[in-house]
């Protein structure tokens, strides 16, 4: 029963291919955006021909390759990241990469997949090659343990933006933008908010609507936390943004997953929610028929990076580095776009039910992007921000 | 112990009693008997070792050098607002409870024991809610009753105002009693089929009316399923998460479970330490339940039902009143299941779901396609099934195995066994996972490396959770069998197996084929534990669920679950007609 058909994304024929075929256009047309674009972003050459690697690769580059196909052909890695978004990314690396033939993605929560490496690693040893997570803070805490983490330079680095190094050897894959997201039957136009300043605003004439209507994500949480703190402490002034909460607090109710934001504005029992990851939202409004839609915040966006590092312990160490270096190649950032991710390298367009980094930077300005940090904050500091925060629900 | 004959007296060969080997200078029933205390104890303890040393370091179990310390204990206990979080968990499983034994013990009176107009749909009718994850089932209710629900909508619509509020104690309490419910009543149902006609003729005799009969001789005999499945259901809603989770979180009602899950799960830096010291109470808690339970009945005798003389028992007729009791079927039937779960199946095959717009502009196969377009979803679907199969088989026999030796066998240690059963009950999911993790990284690797990670890891954890329920369901069929069917065996020359296999092991064929249903269901939907030990290739319908969930695909959700329910209404079906078949054996 366990024993795996070997790619692991291969099944249901037609629709595969259609998909194929679309991956084709879009890599095509990703690879004619990126040419007129300058010496910065580079070619990626010849997109889906097997084992073709970009010409800015070092020489020595061949040894991890010829290494890979050593190794078997599997791939075994830990995300918090959803079969639907990896499925296009393990598609376009298989085209590349033929001979790896079974790739294993587990989905776990976000800091599970640190704490299983963790035991792993001090008992059996640890299956584990690569490790992929948006869980800001537990990342930060993991990288920091000496001797988890596979030391790695890659070359796609001179080709990307920097920020796509979140940690030393760990590297972002996507960036996942907090919306604000609304229910579009129970707002009419003059009241649907743009931003937490413009939702405030707009709250504090309305209060009636907005009671115990608008949404939030738990604090307590990690994810509610990084995201949260974030928001405030990445703005210039910190105070004004607390302002703004402190109108929308007292009429706001924490939820604590995603699925269940976007169902609960959807049912209208949530007129407005904000810091809802856009990887989930932004299908939901494509198919909503205009009921629920979401915007990126106009007085500051957080994007939370969904970084990737190699296991120390590694089984496969050369197949994890291939497949790194492809997160960040041109190729691979398109496949994650299709996949529902936003993909941040210059030149990739955007597919339907996501956006890019570029769609963001043009709605918000570069100004109003605020990444979430790779580093861990201080106990003292998430119990006063937690509390800050919590004292100001009505609850 | 054993009757071992040593030299038969001269009779017709076809009467010579049996002769039985003995093993080391015991009989085959002291091995059998040490063998389940064994297979038992090594479940139940593999997951708790871990967690109980876990709760006294001062680390996480994976970095060396821990040290011995109260300390998680005492930050356990000085967490801000810990006394509000007890009281809490108090009354909402003591409401759960409560309430599901006040749907559950009539239902089943009703439904077995009157006549009843469509008796058997009711009876069938009344284990739905239970074939679903209580996640599942309590979005059902959110879209239907919550604040903006399709029926408070309406509600509101007609008289100006929504009467109730889910987001509650009460409202948690009254979705997880109709989710838990069916436990009671198949425990009860179980125990008044095989009900005493004799006792019942004898009130008659003395002039009783058939209420009068039901008050003093039926209800009475049911106290054995009664406790049994108030321990279970009581502590069940201790451990269960979605529904606080979904009800309590946006308003602020904490209890234990989504304590640890944001305290301990969610949180920046998990502390696995108080996460193991919260296991223990929680254990704790659970053995003091056990022990209450075993002291309610510690006077088995009087629940005697099924004596040497066979009888059959007979149907109540109600006269008007059973027009009350139709309406308390139908209401529950028709409030608790068919609407929340007939919203699921609609909420299946449409994109948008919510009372703002018609959802049948939406209508659309998409939600399916998607199940089925992931080759990891389909499979998961596969694991599920086999788990639940493999699980039903094994988990039922070992209770079955449980019961037997813990009420029914001279072995020194049966009340050891009794324990040991109903111990994983309250065990968090999640921290029975966590556990099993631990104690295979750390078993010889020869089995370690087999399990891990593997869909055996999971028929074991899943199993392990599912035990309590297989033995509760055949416990009280078992207290019911008059001790004299094993003395007339024993009289005739069989050892205790021999009786077991012969006459304890066919009047409980009823009792086994229920708790396999049982079994099945409950481990079909399950899915905490995978969620720390599932591998990439082996993973449930319920981690499906959850990732579809979290991507913000309820639809899909929907989808999964409306399979669910069908893969679960199939066997049922499939079990309850070979039950039928061999009932009446």
């Amino acid at each position: 029963m366990t024993t795996t058909t070997k790619p692991s994304f291969s099944a249901s024929r037609s629709r595969r291919g259609f998909l194929r075929l679309t991956g084709i256009v879009a890599t095509a047309v990703s690879v004619a955006a990126v040419a007129g674009c300058g010496p910065k972003t580079g070619a990626a050459g010849a997109g889906e021909e097997a084992g073709a690697l970009p010409d800015y690769y070092p020489a020595g580059y061949n040894s991890i390759v010829e290494g890979s196909k050593t190794e078997g052909g599997a791939l075994t890695i830990y995300s918090n990241t959803d079969q639907e978004n990896w499925a296009p990314v393990f598609e376009a690396f298989q085209a590349k990469f033929p001979w790896v033939t079974k790739i294993n993605a587990s989905n776990l929560d976000s800091d599970e997949v640190f704490q299983r490496v963790l035991s792993e690693q001090a008992t059996n040893g640890s299956p584990a090659d690569l490790i992929v997570s948006n869980a800001a803070q537990a990342w930060a805490g993991f990288a920091e343990r000496p001797g988890v983490l596979a030391d790695y330079r890659s070359p796609e680095l001179t080709h990307v933006p920097d920020f796509a190094q979140v940690l030393p050897s760990v590297y972002a894959m996507s960036l996942d933008p907090m919306t604000i997201s609304y229910n579009t039957a129970l707002l009419p136009e003059d009241q649907r908010p743009t931003g937490l300043t413009s939702l405030a605003r707009i709250a504090e004439q309305h209060p009636d609507t907005f009671r115990d209507k608008i949404m939030i994500r738990d604090v307590g949480g990690a994810f509610g936390f990084t995201v949260s703190y974030d928001y405030v402490y990445g703005q210039k002034d910190p105070e004004a943004a607390w302002r703004a909460l402190e109108t929308l607090l007292p009429l706001a109710r924490p939820e604590t997953s995603s699925g269940t934001q976007i169902e609960k504005i959807t049912s209208g029992e949530y007129v407005a929610g904000f810091f809802i990851s856009g990887a989930p939202a932004f299908p939901v409004e494509d198919r909503s028929g205009g009921l629920f839609v979401t915007t990126f915040l106009d007085d500051g966006t957080v994007v939370l990076p969904r970084a990737a590092g190699i296991a120390a312990q590694a089984p496969h160490p050369n197949t994890a580095k291939l497949f790194v270096d492809f997160l960040l190649s041109a190729d691979g950032q398109a496949a994650i776009a299709k996949g529902g991710l936003t993909s941040f390298r210059d030149g990739v367009a955007t597919a339907e039910g996501s956006r890019t980094y570029a769609d963001l930077v043009k709605e918000v300005g570069e100004d109003n992007v605020i990444f979430a940090r790779y580093e861990a904050v201080p106990e003292a500091e998430v119990t006063k921000f937690v509390d800050r925060w919590n004292g100001l629900l009505n609850r | 112990m054993t009757a071992t004959v040593t030299s038969p007296p001269p009779q017709r060969d076809e009467l010579k009693p049996p002769r039985y080997r003995t093993i080391a200078g015991a009989g085959r029933g002291t091995w059998i008997q040490y063998a389940v205390l064994g297979v038992v104890a090594l479940l139940v303890l593999a997951p708790v070792v871990p967690t109980l040393y876990q709760s006294f370091l001062d680390r996480p179990l994976y970095e060396a050098g821990g040290v011995f310390t109260l300390d998680t204990y005492v930050r356990l206990f000085t967490e801000a607002n810990f006394g509000q979080v007890a009281l809490n968990t108090v009354l909402f499983a003591g409401l759960t409870t409560v309430l599901a034994q006040l749907i559950a013990v009539p239902m089943a009176v009703l439904v077995v024991r009157t006549r009843l107009p469509l008796g058997r749909l009711a009876a069938g009718g009344m284990q739905w809610p239970f074939f679903i994850s209580s996640l599942i089932l309590g979005f059902g209710w959110i879209t239907m009753y919550g604040p903006a629900g399709f029926v408070s909508v309406w509600v509101r619509d007609l008289v100006g105002t929504v009467p109730w509020n889910l987001y509650s104690i009460p409202g948690m309490a009254i979705t997880e009693a109709v989710a838990l419910a069916p436990i009671a009543f198949v425990f009860c149902s179980n125990a008044l089929r095989q009900s005493d006609a004799s006792l019942e003729s004898a009130a008659q005799v003395c002039g009783a009316g058939p209420l009068r009969i039901l008050r003093s001789v039926v209800l009475p005999m049911l106290r054995p399923p009664i406790v049994y499945s108030s321990v279970l259901i009581a502590s069940m809603s201790i451990e269960t998460l979605s529904v606080p989770l979904l009800y309590g979180q946006p308003v602020g009602i904490d209890v234990f479970s989504t304590f640890l899950y944001t305290n301990g799960l969610q949180a920046i830096d998990p502390d696995y330490g108080v996460l193991g010291a919260a296991s223990v109470i929680i254990l704790l808690v659970t053995v003091l339940l056990v022990w209450v339970q075993v002291k309610l009945l510690r006077n088995a005798q009087r629940f005697v039902s099924v004596r040497g003389k066979a009888t059959r028992p007979r149907q109540f007729d109600l006269g008007r009143l059973r027009w009350a009791g139709i309406a308390f079927v139908a209401i529950y039937l028709v409030v608790g299941a068919l609407i929340p779960i007939g919203g699921l199946i609609f909420r299946s095959f449409t994109q948008v779901f919510t009372p703002l717009q018609s959802p049948f502009d939406t209508l659309s196969m998409a939600n399916y396609e998607r199940i089925f377009t992931y080759p990891a979803y389909i499979q998961s679907i596969w694991n599920s099934i086999l788990i639940a199969l493999i699980g039903a088989v094994l988990v039922s026999l070992l209770a079955m195995f449980a019961v037997v030796v813990a009420r029914r066998s001279p072995f020194r240690f049966g009340r050891l066994v009794e324990y040991l059963s109903l111990a994983p009950q309250a065990m968090p999911g999640i921290i029975v996972g966590i556990g099993y993790f631990w104690a295979l990284a750390y078993a010889p690797a020869s089995i370690g490396g087999l399990i891990q990670g593997t869909i055996w890891a999971l028929v074991i954890a899943f199993g392990l959770r599912a035990l309590p329920g297989a033995f509760g369901s055949i416990a009280p069929v078992v207290m019911q069998l008059g001790q004299e069917l094993d003395n007339a065996a024993r009289v005739s020359g069989a050892d205790w197996f021999k009786t077991f296999t012969r006459v304890l092991g066919r009047l409980l064929t009823p009792a086994l084929a229920g708790s396999m249903i049982l079994v099945f269901v409950t481990m079909i939907k399950e899915y905490s534990p995978a969620v720390f030990l599932a591998g990439a290739e082996s993973n449930v319908i319920g981690t499906t669920a959850l990732e579809l969930w979290v991507q913000g695909n309820t639809g899909s959700v929907a989808a999964l679950a409306t399979l669910q329910i069908a893969i679960t209404a199939v066997f049922v079906g499939i079990a309850n007609r070979l039950l039928k078949g061999r009932s009446h054996a």
